[in-house]
């Protein structure tokens, strides 16, 4: 799907002679997969994957850097120093250093987030397609229960059972998250699953006597690559979200560093009330960051998809040289 | 109305679900209710030798078959007893939850509304004038302010317009102290309290409303019937509101409906932060408090309240859509 | 771009066809050029195009699909959308040119003086509003009509069309493909236009459909005088049914005569190839003979002639030069080498 709008010369096209020259960005470097291509030349694509990718490369690299030790207690201030030369985004209530929390809490945030996903991805990708493709009592019974996990609100019943489980590390919030947030994408898939059930190259593999899953697998799966990875990223924005959520409450796995437990410790020492901004700020605006992030790349995807929601930027000059020649005029002229 | 009697039963089922899953939670949790809360209010029942079997009486545990112990819960339920609220003890669940419904209703209410409206009707314009600044400007701002978690919002609100600037007031629904009543005064003391919650909802959902609703009025714009009524010459206000508005605004109905699940979570952390004393709030400090009973009932009652509005959200599409009504 | 003018050419200077003579010319399209924007660059859907059509008759532009004839109709309507952009020539009717109308003007003129009724008419009408409501929106966008008389107005039509006037409230889903399209054409009677456009009306439909449709527009063009641009791609259905035809290929018009020269004597070789892919119910057995190869790319199209890399006749100068639509006798128009000007 993503490969049907970009060209395989993305150089410089003209079109027959005497119409404006139609420009095409140039080429990138060879070898990158095409995907990659097309992604990137959406603006808003663009700068979401560069916003991530500069995130991921300091969650991996960050830590080798500033090797400080997170937990550290610097104690020759007073608890909750707005940002300076020595500790550049603040300490905390426990004089922490927030930056160095921050560096080192990125990689497990990010994991957090993506794992959720990823598990709620593959829980929608298994029951949405299942549903499409079996149909029949397979589809009524899982629709159903797909049905009622959407309806049911979200937030309140995460809520619910982390207070009932003893939170002692991540699996407990990865669990609760991704099991109650596949049904959005099991719902799409399961539209799209029975639209491509019933084209023709599905009907020959049958004929051609593959099993059921392998179909489903092999044939059906990879032409929905763009709708699975969209739902990947739309459920991990909504996973860091809600991950936040949990902590903010007090239900995180508050033995590790990471984004949201920064969050919850500001909230903890009443941040607001002391003014120290910078506390809860800086983490929540991390998470935003990653948010939008991820939303713009979605975005790119969709308009890709979608050519008609592309907003076509003829140049000027182009569009100028378009315009119905004045035959009137010469004509009136030639008499 | 085939189409609506399938919806009937499928929000019964739902209902169903609910009230199933609201009574298993609790007991397939690892561990007696009754012991914990006893470990932390220990103080309270010092001395007394009946202490486990009274806390267990409040908290409806017993030892009863399980399928015996179903049929009492859906009994009491009928009759609206959703039992004692240990927090508030001896205050009844279903005293707890009426106080804080209204408020509830009100902010998510008010905040959904406008937000659905301003963001469709925003949707509308912006898709139907591509190009143009509003185009440019809005999808990328309001898709900022989506991606912004709830609280994290409502936290930035409150801190600089609330503390910092002390523009308007940083908790509660009223001023405490005054007395509830239908005055000008005491109204507009609400709505006082509730516009920094309340903008807090709309800023952050408004953005799903106005994508939502552009994408699908750029492609109901796509079809043969907007081109068909232009070439009859209509005028563009009612191609646009009667032809294109009107069709576009079915997925979003939908799309409303099942929002509706998210915005209610959303609702809990904003209550929570601006001590709002709605649903959210009550729930988030009965869970501090492992008051188990009015956890339990809150989840109920709020996902009862998000089967309904669905339900008023089918009613309503299938007023608007012709082709469901015979189907 | 590629515009080409015969120098001096005008609608007065190009003879009449004899058995139009002395009526009124309606629409004059002038060197019609449309191109599409793609990925691949500029794809010339419709070059160099010029024909006039007068009242009373019925003209009919056929050819395959993809060779540019609904393009046309949406280009007369001013319905084309981007990427598609007309790019040169003129198109006149009754002596204004539509391309150069405001948007008040054209929104006027639109209905009340060219009407069409497309191919898939399960698309053209909105599925929330009901018939009713497309005959009174119709009607009171051009006329100063109350919502009563308007909606009498549009029963009346349905009646003309031969739809029972209960079905004012019914909705487009539940009425049959052969209602909604006549529920177009009364729709596109509405305003009685001077002109309807005809693109592709019956293709959708079964062949019994077809011929009850094609037997209204009939009576209804007797009836009312109206104009018809009639597009197809089964050429059997023009021979019956036009006045002239106008043969396409890729995008340019290569044979344009009355139709019965058209049916008997068919001049451009595509139109020979056309004529002999049908088979004849009597005679004897024939073999069939389709025209060899496929359509060419209008992104890149054949240098020369379009039509010489399935030509049986081509030559030499064929490659080189794209011919000129010659006049010849009895006011027929051919685009090919085999007929060159006199």
């Amino acid at each position: 799907m993503l490969s049907d709008h970009v060209s395989d010369d993305d150089a410089e096209v003209t079109a027959p002679a005497g119409a404006a020259p139609i420009t095409m960005r140039p080429a990138l470097p060879f070898g990158w997969p095409r995907w990659l291509r097309s992604l990137l030349m959406d603006r808003k694509a663009a700068i979401g994957l560069a916003i991530l990718a500069f995130l991921i490369v300091v969650g991996i690299v960050g830590p080798l850097i500033w090797t400080g030790d997170p937990m550290a207690s610097d104690y020759s201030a007073p608890p909750q120093q707005p940002p300076s030369a020595a500790h550049w985004f603040g300490t905390d209530q426990q004089n922490h250093d927030i930056f160095l929390q921050m560096v080192c809490g990125t990689r497990s945030s990010l994991a957090l987030g993506f794992s959720i996903g990823a598990l709620a991805t593959l829980l929608s990708i298994l029951i949405g397609m299942s549903a499409g493709y079996f149909g029949g009592w397979v589809d009524e019974i899982l629709s159903l229960l797909t049905n009622i996990v959407l309806v049911i609100p979200s937030l309140p019943l995460i809520i619910v059972l982390a207070s009932w489980v003893q939170v002692k590390s991540d699996v407990p919030i990865v669990a609760i998250i991704g099991l109650t947030s596949w049904a959005w994408g099991a719902r799409v898939l399961r539209s799209q699953t029975l639209t491509m059930r019933r084209k023709d190259f599905v009907l020959a593999s049958q004929v051609s006597g593959e099993s059921g899953w392998r179909i489903v697998l092999r044939e059906i799966l990879p032409n929905m690559t763009s709708l699975v990875v969209s739902g990947f990223i739309g459920t991990t924005v909504y996973a860091i979200g809600a991950a936040a959520g949990l902590y903010f409450l007090g239900f995180g796995n508050l033995a590790e560093v990471n984004w949201f437990s920064i969050l919850y410790w500001a909230q903890n020492s009443s941040a607001l009330q002391t003014g120290a901004w910078w506390t809860f700020v800086i983490p929540g605006g991390a998470i935003a960051l990653v948010g939008t992030a991820l939303s713009l790349i979605n975005f790119g995807i969709d308009e890709i998809s979608n050519p008609r929601l592309r907003v076509e930027k003829v140049k000027p000059a182009a569009r100028a040289a378009m315009r119905p020649a004045p035959v009137a005029a010469e004509k009136a002229g030639a008499r | 109305m085939r189409y609506l009697s399938r919806r009937l039963l499928f929000y019964l089922v739902a209902l169903w679900a609910s009230i199933t899953l609201n009574f298993a939670i609790p007991r397939l949790m690892p561990g007696n209710p009754a012991e914990v809360f006893l470990a932390s209010h220990y103080q309270q029942f010092q001395g007394d030798p009946n202490a486990l079997r009274t806390v267990e009486a409040i908290l409806g545990v017993s030892n009863d078959p399980l399928p015996l112990q179903y049929w009492h819960y859906l009994v009491d339920l009928a009759h609206g007893d959703l039992g004692i609220s240990t927090s508030f003890y001896p205050a009844r669940v279903s005293t707890v939850i009426a106080q804080s419904l209204p408020w509830t209703i009100f902010l998510v209410g008010l905040a959904s509304i406008i937000a659905f409206i301003s963001g469709t009707g925003l949707g509308i314009v912006t898709a139907w004038r591509r190009r143009g600044l509003l185009d440019t400007v809005l999808p990328p701002l309001t898709l900022l302010a989506s991606s912004f978690p709830y609280f994290f919002l409502a936290l930035l609100m409150l801190y600089f317009l609330g503390f910092t600037l002390n523009w308007f007031p940083t908790s509660h629904a009223y001023t405490i102290g005054s007395v509830p009543s239908f005055t000008a005064d005491f109204i507009g003391d609400v709505l006082y309290h509730a516009i920094l919650p309340a903008a807090t909802i709309v800023i952050v959902a408004i953005g799903g409303w106005l994508l939502g609703m552009r994408n699908t009025m750029v492609n109901t714009l796509a079809e043969d019937y907007i081109n068909m009524a232009q070439a009859r010459g209509l005028t563009e206000r009612r191609v646009m509101l009667a032809y294109a508005a009107r069709n576009a605004i079915l997925p979003q109905i939908t799309a409303f409906a099942m929002a509706l699940g998210f915005l209610v979570g959303g609702q809990v952390l904003v209550e929570y932060v601006f001590s709002y004393p709605g649903l959210g709030y009550t729930l988030a400090n009965a869970v501090g408090n492992e008051d188990y009973p009015l956890v339990q009932a809150l989840l109920l009652i709020i996902t009862v309240a998000v089967l309904a509005a669905n339900l008023v959200a089918d009613l309503v599409y299938a007023r608007l859509d012709p082709r469901v009504r015979s189907a | 771009m590629t515009v080409r003018q015969s120098p001096g050419e005008t609608a007065e200077t190009c003879p009449q066809p004899a058995e139009l003579r002395g009526r009124e010319l309606l629409l004059d399209i002038r060197h019609l050029s449309v191109e599409y924007l793609t990925a691949r660059g500029a794809v010339q859907a419709v070059n160099d195009v010029s024909f006039q059509l007068y009242r009373g008759e019925v003209f009919g532009l056929a050819g395959e699909s993809g060779c540019g004839k609904s393009t046309i109709a949406h280009a007369i309507t001013r319905l084309l959308r981007p990427p598609a952009q007309v790019v040169g020539g003129q198109m006149l009717f009754g002596g204004q040119d539509i391309m150069c109308m405001d948007r008040e003007t054209l929104r006027r003129f639109r209905w009340s003086k060219i009407s069409i009724v497309s191919q898939s008419a399960m698309n053209a009408l909105n599925p929330v509003i009901n018939i009713g409501a497309h005959m009174a929106d119709t009607l009171q966008a051009h006329t100063t009509m109350s919502k009563c008389e308007a909606l009498e107005r549009g029963a009346e039509l349905l009646r003309i069309v031969g739809i029972e006037s209960a079905r004012m409230r019914s909705y487009p889903h539940e009425l049959s493909g052969g209602m909604r399209q006549r529920v177009m054409i009364a729709l596109a009677l509405a305003l009685n236009p001077d002109l309807i456009i005809m693109d592709e009306p019956t293709t959708a439909l079964d062949v019994v459909v077809q011929k009850e449709i094609l037997q209204q527009i009939e009576d209804l063009k007797e009836r009312f005088g109206f104009s018809i641009l009639f597009i197809t791609h089964d050429l059997s259905l023009l021979v019956e049914f036009s006045t002239r035809i106008a043969i396409m290929y890729a995008g340019q018009i290569v044979e344009l005569a009355p139709a019965a020269a058209v049916f008997r004597q068919p001049r451009h070789p595509y139109t020979v190839g056309l004529m002999s892919s049908f088979p004849s119910v009597a005679g004897p057995r024939r073999p069939m003979r389709g025209i060899p190869g496929s359509p060419p790319d209008l992104a890149a199209p054949p240098t020369g002639c379009r039509f010489h890399p399935r030509c049986p006749h081509a030559m030499s100068v064929c490659t080189k030069v794209d011919p000129a639509l010659n006049e010849g006798p009895a006011g027929r128009r051919v685009r090919c080498h085999l007929y060159p000007a006199q």
